[in-house]
């Protein structure tokens, strides 16, 4: 199970809003190769592992990346802090603004909600092991 | 995965290339004396790398040197957290030690500015 802490990984300290990089940033979120998808990801998978190491390790790193999402979600919160509707008309950001305002909600850059078809989960460990080095080499 | 890779590119467990705590002594290092910034940043400090050092045990659990480092965090973690939870509020939901004040629901929430600063 989870318990919560009450601190972010690593400090996220954005004195600026901007809301043309929140639009970018925002896929680290909830796109095909963002935290939401890396912590369910191995979360899932952890369920069909035969080895104690390897259940291990996809409970401890599906476990940080729900700790990664919070922070990439840090940083959208203060990208687009107290932005007003004038702020955002004419960036990319404006399509998103209409449905969310300065919400953050999870979706990718192209505005794809997130998608649980980006994960795979096929019950064979070896199996899923090469999803997430697939995976996690998108970023690599 | 990214991190276990990593651990395992540098070569195996260094105790010595991750003491960052020891390479900088507090004049005054006793918890209770530090503000709540400090203590939370160095609370951070100690949580990421027992993070680092738990993936690496997962992977190779039979590493004494990386035990031995674990339970010296571990016990560092355990004086800064409860620092903090007497000082400047619970870190848990269940760190509030205050009898009369349900301190968990106060601001700031960890991904606001003024957390931050």
């Amino acid at each position: 199970m989870w318990i919560y802490e009450k601190k972010l990984e690593y400090p996220v300290k954005i004195k600026n809003p901007n809301p043309k990089l929140a639009q970018v940033i925002i896929s680290q979120l909830g796109g095909p190769d963002g935290e939401i998808g890396a912590s369910m990801r191995y979360l899932h998978q952890r369920y069909s592992s035969p080895y104690g190491e390897v259940t291990g390790i996809l409970t401890d790193v599906g476990t940080e990346e729900l700790a990664h999402l919070e922070m990439v979600a840090a940083i959208i919160h203060q990208l687009t802090r107290n932005l007003t509707e004038d702020e955002v008309k004419g960036t990319p950001f404006a399509t998103y603004f209409v449905d969310h305002t300065t919400g953050v909600y999870p979706v990718a850059a192209s505005g794809v909600p997130f998608d649980m078809k980006y994960v795979g989960v096929k019950g064979d460990i070896i199996t899923d092991l090469n999803e997430d080095l697939a995976a996690d080499a998108a970023i690599v | 995965m990214a991190d276990m890779m990593r651990n395992y590119r540098s070569g195996g467990f260094n105790p010595r290339a991750i003491a960052v705590n020891e390479m900088r002594p507090d004049n005054d290092a006793r918890p209770q004396m530090q503000s709540c910034q400090k203590l939370k940043r160095k609370l951070q400090t100690v949580d990421f790398a027992i993070i680092e050092t738990v993936l690496y045990l997962d992977a190779y659990p039979n590493c004494r040197a990386a035990l031995d480092y674990y339970h010296k965090l571990v016990a560092e973690r355990e004086s800064l957290a409860n620092a903090i939870n007497e000082k400047c509020g619970p870190i848990c939901h269940r760190g509030n030690k205050s009898r009369t004040e349900w301190n968990w629901v106060d601001g700031p929430w960890p991904w606001e500015l003024d957390a931050n600063s």
